[in-house]
């Protein structure tokens, strides 16, 4: 089904020449127009999601009622007011954005340190018991993530770690699949380059720092990206331990709600705004947009590395 | 550098047991000469260079750096450079980068370490002893030993202690009066222009200076295999060592290669051991050849000399292209029969052969119970079929036979021999062509040769045949172009061997 | 090439001069200068490093992973489990002996076997099994042979491919909660919601989707068309990378042999993306069987609500998992547990089952 170009393939005439032109073009009116259709259903709520962040509550409710919705904006419609109410109150974005965005970094930067060494312990180093050790954490790639939430929610709380930003980075910082991923990377380093770095006077850990990192770089930022966009997303953990306020800084006499993007985003729903819809949509805006550019701007590290998992299956 | 390795031997377990790579190798290398590791593969030589290098442990054995065992000492304090068979460049590093790496680990000792290990394993010495002495006082032994070697001691370190301190008098002098040479002695490393500057040497003592930017994936392999030499030299090493270094070019970059090899041995003098099987590589450029076969030693001598004398059947085979012709052969009588019939007579013949052959035998495993034996025993008593020992029983039933081999003393005097004549070691015999059939006729000194396949090619005429009437492998002959016109059309020829061997049926040379 | 590094090339003419290599060669300082890395007394053997390396990640995974896993394994067979508040721990074994000691409320603790009986006969976790296994059969499938489909469009297509596919990939990097919550608002009950105009061009007059009173079934539509919507852009993705891996041989060969469009579909397309074909439906599959957060953001209403009066009209199994997942009423440690146990074991068996059957079709 790959592209070919007209003039590759050879006709008995010119008629049939005209008729495969002909039949080419067809087809390929028909895919793009599938295609589009297929691209407007997945735009749509985006599409949705911003018109409805502009649109004052009133006019939405007006809208609503009467059975016509408005697609666009106009000057009955457009209004500010939403992001005005998205950073008041005691659910505030500003407070979820700063809470989500230090989780991220910090677990991410732990993720791959933690990822880092346990891939080069797999992948270069000798010991015993290696291969058992690596087949069992193999196995528990297998088991979901519910089985382990009871226990480490009572875990979690007996640490004093409840609503803490320790509990968000520490609980889930490790990934069993990032570490294999690495270490398939490392192991496709060539072993006389670690006898030559070892001739040359380096031991394990320079090697490791000074050759193996660069050379795979590309999979630590893989890594680093999934990392990002995982903790960005997270919802089931930080609803539970995370959303109250955090006893550290209460200690200190500051308020500090622990709530993230998307557990966040849910309270704020299930509260102050249960009937106010446009507020809600710009929280999901609000919720949705960074991660937007943040695609944007990596789009291509983020494709490849979740296809080229996808080839080793 | 002269290299000296002594009764090096190392064992790997595998799956099957115990293999043993390098068995007992002693050899010299002299200082500034090209050596080749010659053999097939799987025969210990990359072990051994590995060896060498510190990469691998012996299990037994000494190796020698000129007067200094090395070893124990890890491979990057021996002052080695090892080139590997594909070259191992660090790809993200600029081909500059990968001759600098070496040398940003480079640390020099104080100019005043030496002095002050002297003091401090004098020190520690000192306090052994006066424990020591302690410990016997409250036993109430006799100290009087330990006494004496603690004043020796003690004096031992008040001299260090005295050359401690005029070095640093003469150093301190030197701070003030040639305040270079004292940056220079008390340095720790290479400074970034230093490095640069070795690089760069290097990079025109292998020819790649306009490469020193580009990354190792943007040459070919040709250079590639440059930058690897110049990083293995760029710590000015004591040996240089190659594995297989032109296995990975293709025909025509390999003879230039050789030559590179070869001149950048000749040009910085260092002593260099290499390893291949292309025996054809290693004759054209080392200075002495070392033949190993199974991790054994077969012989070492410059190339010509192991092509015109091998020592045993393996290293004639080995060396040669096309390979030497092996033709059995008997001795009988003091004299040497080819193919049944009379080829030699040579006093050499006459001495008799002792040795030991390797022989098998089929026993039970676990006794010594030989199935032969069994057989035989049943057909003396036949009335024994139904009436079978355990033993035998046992041996039926459960074939858990092995083949062991053990060693049988032979004294010979008539024995099997090989024969081996080198392809360019016939020439055409007077008699050129075979005149009938005679029963008489003997070998002595020429053999016939049925043509089954004769072509020239360019310099040589090729010929592939047969002993007339044996059915003998085939064997090659090649003889100069020239001599075409004896040979087209004819279907037996007679050729003399101008030089030939003969081996025991082990493989040791007689002639 | 000598051995010396240092230049000391400095001919000095003054007689004077004093020869200071001699002299400090003399006092024993060598002045020729070696080019080896420093000499280490001590080298780390290499299980130590090893170890060393792994402890981190190791200590991490044990806590947080294995000793959880081993630990609702234990909890799912303890009968009228609950935690006591100062046992200080979270291990099983401590808070049953604990439990011994001060029963609660005259029920005691035992091991058994009745928290999978609970929860076996517990009508609301047949409901979550069924409607579980209602998302996994309609939505699964549907998604996948969309995206296959999709993907073999997209890949015929030269100029704009990167855009649609890019277009296609925004739903992966979408908070799941962000985007339920807009389809909550489009799906909304009044006249004036997206569908319930969309649907009026339609002449169908408008119907509650998600609210406490609507139909079982619509709502049933909604989360199947949300779980479509996010789940096509995993799947394009792998299926293109797939596609593009396919040796153009293939095609070349089958069009000398003649053969038509779809043929070459089902006889060389397929086949050869098998392995991503496997690898897509057992994730998705799996995935599947795990679906709760977009449900409950379809809904709206909270952690805990799955819409209709009773809040559990759409209930899935990691939904019945989380409705105990912090409660300490009676044996509802050992409820979440037991579900967990069975949720792994559904898991197991669909993968199990996937790959027998995959054994015959897929083409490495």
């Amino acid at each position: 089904m790959a592209q070919e170009a007209v003039h590759e393939i050879y006709f008995a005439s010119e008629k049939q020449l005209r008729i495969y032109k002909a039949r080419r073009i067809i087809t390929q009116t028909l895919l793009y127009a599938f295609l589009t259709l297929v691209g407007l259903f997945i735009l749509f709520p985006f599409w949705y999601m911003i018109i409805t962040s502009f649109k004052s509550t009133t006019a939405f409710e007006r809208e609503e009622l009467s059975g016509k919705l408005v697609f666009y904006l106009n000057s009955t419609n457009f209004s500010f007011e939403q992001f005005g109410k998205v950073f008041q109150g005691s659910f505030n974005f500003g407070i979820f954005y700063l809470n989500t965005i230090i989780v991220a970094v910090v677990s991410t930067a732990f993720t791959v340190v933690t990822s880092v060494l346990a891939a080069f312990a797999f992948a270069r180093v000798e010991f015993k018991g290696k291969d058992l050790l690596f087949t069992i954490l193999l196995g528990t790639m297998m088991i979901p993530g519910e089985m382990m939430m009871m226990t480490n929610y009572q875990t979690t709380v007996q640490f004093g770690w409840a609503n803490t930003f320790a509990a968000l980075i520490f609980v889930h910082g490790v990934s069993v699949f990032y570490i294999f991923y690495l270490r398939q990377t490392f192991q496709q380093i060539p072993n006389e380059l670690f006898l030559a770095a070892k001739v040359d006077g380096y031991g394990h850990f320079a090697y490791l720092w000074k050759c193996m990192i660069p050379i795979a770089m590309p999979t630590i930022v893989t890594i680093l990206i999934l990392s990002l966009m995982g903790a960005w997303n997270a919802y089931i953990w930080p609803t539970l331990i995370a959303s109250g306020k955090n006893p550290v800084l209460q200690g200190m006499g500051i308020d500090h709600s622990m709530l993230l993007v998307s557990n966040g985003l849910m309270s704020q729903f299930t509260s102050e705004f249960t009937n106010d819809t446009p507020a809600r949509i710009t929280g999901s805006l609000f919720a949705t947009v960074p991660l937007f550019v943040f695609f944007l701007i990596f789009r291509k590290y983020i494709m490849r590395g979740i296809s080229r998992s996808g080839i080793k299956g | 550098m002269e290299v000296r390795i002594e009764h090096l031997t190392k064992t790997f377990i595998g799956k099957k047991g115990k293999v043993t790579a390098v068995n007992d190798m002693s050899f010299v290398v002299p200082d500034g000469k090209l050596v080749g590791l010659l053999g097939p593969s799987g025969c210990g030589k990359s072990t051994t260079l590995y060896m060498i290098a510190g990469l691998h442990k012996p299990n037994d054995g000494k190796i020698w750096f000129g007067d200094e065992d090395v070893t124990s000492i890890p491979p990057e304090n021996r002052g080695i450079g090892l080139v590997f068979q594909n070259y191992a460049l660090y790809p993200h590093f600029s081909v500059k980068q990968n001759i600098t790496f070496p040398l940003d680990n480079v640390r020099f000792p104080g100019p005043l370490d030496a002095h002050q290990t002297r003091i401090a394993e004098a020190k520690s010495k000192i306090r052994k002893i006066e424990k020591n002495i302690a410990r016997g006082r409250k036993k109430q032994l006799d100290v009087k030993e330990e006494e004496k070697t603690l004043a020796d001691m003690q004096e031992e370190l008040a001299e260090a202690e005295k050359a401690y301190a005029a070095a640093k008098v003469a150093l301190n002098e030197l701070k003030v009066k040639n305040p270079e040479k004292y940056q220079e002695l008390t340095k720790k490393s290479l400074s970034k222009a230093e490095k640069d500057a070795i690089a760069l040497k290097m990079a025109k003592l292998v020819d790649i200076e306009g490469y020193l930017e580009r990354k190792p994936k943007e040459l070919s392999g040709g250079q590639q295999q440059r930058v690897a030499i110049a990083r293995a030299l760029a710590k000015t090493p004591r040996v240089l060592l190659l594995d297989e270094p032109l296995s990975n070019l293709d025909a025509r970059l390999r003879l230039q290669t050789r030559e590179e090899i070869r001149r950048i041995q000749k040009d910085t003098g260092i002593t260099t051991i290499f390893v291949t099987h292309d025996q054809e590589e290693a004759m054209s450029i080392s200075d002495i050849i070392v033949v190993m076969n199974n991790g054994i030693i077969q012989q070492i001598d410059a190339p010509q000399a192991v092509y015109d004398e091998p020592v045993n059947m393996f290293v004639a085979k080995f060396l040669g292209s096309p390979a030497i012709n092996i033709f059995d052969g008997e001795i009988k009588d003091g004299q040497l029969f080819l193919d049944g019939e009379l080829f030699d007579i040579n006093p050499n013949y006459e001495k008799v052969y002792e040795g030991t052959i390797t022989r098998e035998k089929t026993v039970v495993k676990n006794t010594n119970f030989t199935l032969e034996e069994y057989y035989h025993d049943l057909d003396l008593h036949p009335e024994r079929k139904n009436n079978i020992t355990a033993e035998e029983l046992y041996a039926l039933e459960n074939p858990e036979l092995v083949t062991i081999q053990y060693e049988e003393k032979v004294v010979k005097h008539d024995r099997k021999v090989f024969i081996g004549v080198r392809p360019e070691a016939f020439t055409l015999d007077i008699n050129k062509e075979f005149k009938g059939a005679n029963s008489k006729h003997t070998h002595l000194n020429n053999i016939p040769v049925v043509m089954n396949y004769v072509q020239r090619v360019g310099r040589d005429v090729s010929v592939i045949g047969k002993i007339r009437d044996q059915e003998q492998t085939s064997l090659k002959i090649i003889i100069p172009s020239e001599n075409w016109v004896d040979v087209e059309g004819k279907k037996i020829v007679n050729f003399k061997p101008k030089r030939f061997y003969v081996f025991e049926e082990t493989g040791e040379r007689i002639v | 090439m000598t051995n010396v590094v240092n230049n000391s090339g400095n001919m000095n003419p003054n007689p004077n001069a004093v020869d200071w290599d001699a002299r400090l060669e003399a006092l024993g300082i060598s002045v020729r200068k070696e080019l080896r890395p420093k000499v280490r007394d001590f080298i780390l053997p290499e299980w130590a490093k090893g170890w060393i390396a792994l402890i981190p990640a190791l200590i991490f995974l044990i806590l947080f992973m294995i000793y959880p896993i081993i630990n609702t394994f234990i909890m799912s067979f303890v009968n009228n489990f609950y935690w006591v508040g100062n046992s200080g721990s979270s291990f099983v074994i401590t808070n049953y002996f604990a439990a011994l000691q001060n029963s609660r409320g005259g029920v005691e603790v035992s091991w058994g076997i009745q928290n999978y009986i609970k929860v076996l006969a517990d009508p609301v976790f047949q409901r979550a099994l069924t409607n579980t296994g209602l998302i996994v059969i309609i939505s699964v499938p549907l998604t996948i042979v969309i995206g296959l489909l999709l993907a073999v469009c997209l890949h015929s297509i030269k100029p704009l491919q990167g855009f649609y596919q890019t277009i296609f990939f925004l739903p992966y990097v979408t908070n799941t909660i962000a985007l339920g919550m807009v389809f909550n608002a489009m799906f909304s009950s009044s006249a004036g919601s997206f569908i319930n105009v969309f649907l009026s061009m339609f002449g169908v007059s408008p119907q509650q989707w998600l609210t406490i009173y609507a139909n079982k079934w619509n709502m049933f539509v909604v989360i199947v068309i949300y779980s479509v919507w996010n789940g096509l852009a995993f799947k394009i993705l792998v299926f293109m990378s797939g596609l593009s891996a396919i040796d153009r041989q293939y095609y070349d060969a089958a069009r000398i042999d003649g053969s038509d469009k779809v043929t070459i579909f089902r006889k060389i397309t397929v086949p050869l993306l098998s392995p991503q074909i496997l690898y897509i439906t057992i994730t998705s599959f799996i995935g599947a069987c795990k679906s709760y957060s977009q449900i409950i953001s379809l809904f709206g209403k909270g952690a805990k609500d799955f819409g209709g009066s009773d809040k559990q009209v759409w209930i899935t199994v990691v939904g019945y998992i989380v409705k105990y997942i912090d409660s300490n009423a009676d044996s509802a440690a050992g409820r979440g547990a037991a579900g967990c146990v069975i949720l792994l074991g559904i898991v197991l068996l669909i993968t199990l089952a996937q790959f027998a059957v995959s054994k015959n079709r897929v083409y490495y």
